[in-house]
Parts: C-alpha cells; sequence; structure tokens
C-alpha cells in the first residue's frame, strides 16, 4: 500500500506537462515547501524518494500537486544520500485533499529543527481586500506584529499563525516582542495584494542575532465589487421620460393627420362623384 | 348587352363599399404614419442585442465562478516548466515578487461620440460595491482588476451617467456605439486601441459581475454605466449599459 502511494506521488510529483494536463483529481492538495532553518543547505525526501536537492534557507518551491494522504518527510545535509542523518524527520505528515499546504522547516521556539505543516486560508476575500498571515517560525519567545507601528497580531508564539483580512495596500511591518516597543525584525514594506494572501514568515533564531521575515503569496481568491452604482441624478431617465413624451405625441400626431387627410380626400371625391 | 347591364363585380363592390374602405384606407394611412414616426424616433436602445447574448448575465457560459477562476493558484503548477523528463518543483526566494506592471490608464477617448474624459484609478467603496469619481466628467478604472496591456483578464471603466448638480455625464452617449466602432485608452505614454464587440443593457439584478470584472479570459475592454429605470427614492438606476471591446492590433 505504501509503495503504491509512493508510487503516484512522484508520479503526480515529477511527471511531464503532459500528463498534468490533465484535470487534478479532486483529493489533490497544493503543497509547497519554505526552508527557514538558517545555515543549512538541505536535501529533502518524500517517502524515501528525492523531492528536492540543494534546498537553501531563505527559499520557497512552488505549489506541488499531492494526493491526500500522509507522508514521510525527512531533511538531510545536501548530498547525505537517502540513507544519510536526518537533520529533521516527520513522519505520517497528514496531506489533507483539497488543502492548500505550505510544510515548513524551521526552528522550534528552543532552537531545534522542525517540519511543521500550515493549511493556508484559500477562501474568497472580499473586493477591495488583502489578507495577510503571521507564522511565528523562529527560535524567539512570543511576538508582537505591529502594521504601521500599531500591534495588529499579539503574543504570538512558536509555531502558530494569525491571519486578517485587510484592505488592499501596502503597510510597513515590523516585529517586536510581546508586549514591548524592542524591536526583533524590520520593519519591511509589505504590498498586500487586493485578492491575495500574504504570508508572512518570522523565521531564523534570536539568540545568534539572524531573525529575518520570509514571504509566500497566494492569488487568486479576489471577488468582484457588489455592484456599478453609475447614476445617481436621474436626468439622463427624466430626459428620455421628456423624449418619449415627446415621441408618442409625434407619432399619434402623425397618425391622427394623414388619417384624417385620406378620410377628407376621399370625401371629396365621392361628393365631386 | 352584358356590357350596359353589368358594370362588373369588381366596380360594383367597390362602390357599394365605398364609405368603409375610405375608413379602412384612413386607418391604415393612419398606421402607416405612426408606425413610420416611431420607427424614426426609436430609441437606440432597441437596437441592442438582448442581454442574455452580452456574456455578462447570470446565464451566460460560466466564464468567471467556476472553479479554474477560483482555484488559489501562486506560481506554475508542479512540472508543467519541464516538458518532458522528471524535474523538481521551481524553488525561489522567500521575498516579495516586484512584477513590472503596465502604466494605469489615464484618458478614455471615443472620437465618433465626442467622448474625451479623464481616467482616475479607484477601488471598492464602503458597500462593497466599485467606488466612482463623484463628477461624471471622469471615468474611474478599477484598480485592482488588468490594466489596459494586461495580457488577460477584463479592464473595468466606470463613470457616472448623470449626478445632482451636474446633469448628464459625458458617458452617456456610449449607448449610441455599434460594433466595430474604436474606443481609444491612454495609459501614460501609450495609447491602446479597442473595437465594439457589443453594446447590452442588463438589469442589475442578472448582471454577472464575476464575468464584468473577469482577471482571467482574453484581454478586454468593458465601459460600463448606468441605464434603464430611475428609483428616485433610492436614486439608483435599475440597470447597467454594458460596452464590451477587444484589443486592436
Amino acid at each position: 500500500m505504501k509503495s503504491l502511494r509512493i508510487a503516484a506521488a512522484t508520479t503526480l510529483a515529477l511527471a511531464p506537462a503532459a500528463f498534468l494536463a490533465a484535470p487534478a483529481h479532486a483529493a489533490d492538495a497544493t503543497v509547497s515547501i519554505l526552508h527557514a532553518v538558517p545555515g543549512a543547505t538541505v536535501d529533502v525526501y518524500a517517502n524515501g524518494k528525492p523531492l528536492l536537492t540543494d534546498f537553501k534557507p531563505g527559499t520557497l518551491t512552488d505549489p506541488l500537486m499531492l494526493p491526500e494522504g500522509t507522508y514521510d518527510l525527512k531533511v538531510t545535509q545536501a548530498g547525505a544520500g537517502a540513507g544519510g542523518a536526518a537533520v529533521i524527520e516527520a513522519n505520517d505528515l497528514k496531506v489533507p485533499g483539497g488543502a492548500n499546504v505550505t510544510v515548513v522547516a524551521h526552528l522550534s521556539e528552543a532552537g531545534k529543527p522542525v517540519l511543521t505543516p500550515f493549511v493556508n486560508d484559500t477562501s474568497t476575500i472580499d473586493a477591495g481586500k488583502a489578507r495577510i498571515t503571521v507564522r511565528h517560525t523562529a527560535a524567539a519567545p512570543a511576538v508582537d506584529v505591529r502594521a504601521n507601528g500599531t500591534a495588529a497580531f499579539k503574543n504570538l508564539t512558536n509555531p502558530n499563525e494569525a491571519k486578517a483580512d485587510l484592505p488592499a495596500g501596502t503597510i510597513s511591518a515590523d516585529v517586536v516582542l510581546a508586549g514591548t516597543d524592542t524591536v526583533a525584525i524590520g520593519p519591511a514594506d509589505l504590498d498586500l495584494k487586493e485578492g491575495t494572501n500574504t504570508i508572512v514568515y518570522a523565521w531564523g533564531s534570536a539568540a545568534d542575532k539572524n531573525l529575518k521575515l520570509a514571504v509566500q503569496t497566494l492569488s487568486g481568491m479576489h471577488s468582484a465589487p457588489g455592484g456599478v452604482p453609475a447614476g445617481a441624478g436621474g436626468q439622463a431617465a427624466a430626459a428620455r421620460e421628456t423624449s418619449e413624451v415627446a415621441r408618442y405625441a409625434a407619432v399619434i400626431g402623425a397618425a391622427a393627420a394623414a388619417g384624417g387627410l385620406v378620410l377628407v380626400s376621399r370625401r371629396r371625391a365621392v361628393r365631386a362623384r | 348587352m352584358n356590357r350596359t347591364v353589368d358594370p362588373g363585380p369588381g366596380r360594383s363592390r367597390a362602390r357599394a363599399s365605398s364609405p368603409s374602405r375610405g375608413v379602412a384606407a384612413a386607418l391604415a394611412a393612419a398606421l402607416l404614419a405612426g408606425v413610420g414616426v416611431a420607427w424614426l424616433t426609436r430609441d437606440s436602445d432597441a437596437a441592442l442585442p438582448p442581454a442574455s447574448e452580452s456574456g455578462v448575465t447570470r446565464s451566460a457560459a460560466p466564464t468567471a465562478g467556476d472553479a479554474a477562476t477560483h482555484a488559489p493558484q501562486s506560481g506554475s503548477p508542479a512540472g508543467t516548466d519541464g516538458s518532458a523528463g522528471p524535474t523538481p518543483p521551481g524553488v525561489r526566494p522567500a521575498t516579495q515578487q516586484v512584477g513590472a506592471t503596465a502604466a494605469a490608464p489615464d484618458r478614455l477617448t471615443i472620437r465618433r461620440l465626442g467622448i474625451d474624459m479623464r481616467v482616475v484609478p479607484v477601488g471598492v467603496a464602503r458597500d462593497g460595491e466599485m467606488a466612482l469619481p463623484e463628477t461624471p466628467a471622469q471615468v474611474g478604472w478599477y484598480r485592482y482588476g488588468p490594466r489596459p496591456g494586461d495580457d488577460a483578464g477584463s479592464t473595468v471603466l466606470a463613470a457616472h451617467l448623470d449626478m445632482p448638480g451636474y446633469g448628464i455625464g459625458p458617458i452617456a452617449a456610449v449607448g449610441e456605439l455599434r460594433t466595430g466602432d474604436v474606443i481609444t485608452v491612454r495609459s501614460g505614454d501609450v495609447s491602446r486601441r479597442y473595437a465594439v464587440t457589443s453594446v447590452t443593457q442588463v438589469r442589475k439584478t442578472t448582471l454577472d459581475l464575476a464575468a464584468l470584472f473577469a482577471r482571467d479570459g482574453p484581454p478586454l475592454l468593458h465601459v460600463v454605466t448606468c441605464g434603464g429605470d430611475f428609483d428616485r427614492e433610492q436614486r439608483r438606476y435599475d440597470a447597467n449599459v454594458l460596452v464590451s471591446a477587444e484589443p486592436l492590433r
């Protein structure tokens, strides 16, 4: 059973374009992988098969379509081989069908490398708005995330997330130690594009003074405005009504005139005879 | 003998029914004149194709709102960039991608109708509807949607038909557009020409907004204003006039 699943996973993940052109199976999941462990270039194995090689910190994969199920992921030093020592190992990682998941290799609060799957919110966003998701994946204590100087998300801890739908636009974001003004990361300008989910990861290690932000953007959740209210005066309607009245008058007038003319000329003709 | 006795069936019948024939002729003339005047003064809206053909009513083909439109995407699907043989997924820096975007539109010109209006970027009003410039003298461009020159999707330009204290805006004339008429949209140094493909009036209750504001599909220009009947209490029209145009190469 397991080998079947591996075969299916690798076929789908590594298939030529022609095969992928077929409609995706309903139970497939969209999976991206983010490397957020400072310093180590790694290889990633899924169910014993190589998935990524020379994967560098601060980089993110394009989304992979994977059948739903459970996966055994193993991260090794680059070039260590499938049998090499695991930097991180996570077995029976659940990938729910239809979900959009980002698997993050990062440090725990205590500084130990771990793998955490986050399910991304890809629900429809109201017109004019953008979603921001913040994830604490750093070896650091609880933080507040501030937008334009105001705490937007408070007391966020590793490995948790917070999110909100905000008016689309650029914000200046920074990360402070929870309840303080001590800036740990940033500030950085974030362009929150309408209809997208901008996912911001705080990663690295406070002790090693290499805390950073990583950004992932998911698009396609936009919706249309509720309508186009393109007239409030009524003058155009009034002008049209006026011209309608004039039009009916012209129609009736012309009909009466023509009818009358014919009638009169007929009577004259009869009388003349 | 026959000649003197029988005046011929046609003539005798004609003479017998002379008064009623006169009335019939008069009525026919009245009808003809009435229809003629009605036709000459007909509303140009009457020449519009039925709304169902517009492609922006709910009954139209599911151009938007289908799964593909809203399927969340980011980047290219795995493997599609490698045409043959196994390829690992693409990897890129986890930073915000700064894509080059075309300039925003700033001028709408329709020479045949004498329309030459400033275009300003607009978004969404508090009630969730498209926000339009207050003055009917200006056109709003829905800035979250595609720009002129983008590869896919519909650029939406909309202006008020009328406004208290202003009167009727220049955009009111778009109802007179015919298939093939040229619309010019300027974006900075670049002017792009579009050919009108349809002019339709659609009741707001049946308008397919997802199709009107499509972010995918062929690159199109949608020029929108109001039409139909005006509700004096709500200060709203009950229909939209939609002009659809495609880029001219």
